[in-house]
């Protein structure tokens, strides 16, 4: 089971398009197989903060080990799938 | 042409040390000591990403990235912030009125500096 950490700012047209890229993503790349936690900063910060991120949208998979962290954009392609499953 | 970016905050050490990272790279940097002049600068140039700071005196972040909206609704803006609720109570009024923005928690070295910038510009990265 991949279980994903999703940190995003606010309920803003942004943050909602971030979630939906990642949501579409994460169900087209292991569908039923994962678990995907969203963090929003302004709410929880110190949760950021413990977790080491310091910048929105960060997108971690938390497992299986070895973590892995991507910035930027979420919409699928081949680069962002090789960053979280190759 | 690189893409062109603006830093938009009152501490002068702030914005040295985001040029020094832009210093002999492909992108274009622009500063401004106040968001007044921030957005000065957005009406009479196009830029690829924004790096504002929320505490400054006279217009603050939240006043300069409304204005900042109402000239380019889609210029990534950064807001350069510390992860504290007192600071980040003060976006609300952004949430409010759905402006969009991303967070980057300061302080900043010049390798979050340019991996925030290839993110935003070239596609995702992985830290």
């Amino acid at each position: 089971m991949y279980k994903f950490k999703l940190y995003i700012v606010g309920q803003t047209p942004q943050s909602d398009n971030v979630i939906k890229e990642v949501t579409e993503f994460l169900q087209n790349s292991c569908k039923d197989e994962h678990v995907l936690e969203i963090v929003d900063i302004l709410l929880n910060p110190s949760q950021a903060l413990d977790d080491g991120v310091f910048v929105s949208p960060t997108l971690v998979r938390m497992e299986p080990q070895p973590e892995r962290r991507v910035i930027g954009s979420f919409k699928a392609s081949d680069k962002l799938s090789e960053m979280l499953f190759g | 042409m690189g893409n062109r970016i603006l830093i938009i905050d009152d501490e002068e050490m702030v914005r040295d040390s985001f040029l020094l990272a832009f210093e002999d790279t492909e992108y274009e940097a622009d500063e401004a000591e106040s968001g007044e002049k921030g957005v000065g600068l957005l009406r009479n140039a196009k830029y690829d990403l924004i790096f504002l700071d929320l505490k400054m005196p006279g217009m603050n972040g939240v006043e300069t990235l409304i204005e900042i909206r109402k000239l380019d609704k889609e210029v990534p803006v950064y807001i350069v912030t510390a992860f504290h609720e007192e600071f980040l109570s003060k976006l609300n009024e952004l949430e409010k009125h759905k402006i969009s923005f991303e967070l980057v928690r300061k302080p900043l070295g010049r390798k979050e500096i340019l991996l925030i910038t290839e993110s935003v510009l070239s596609g995702p990265v992985t830290l």
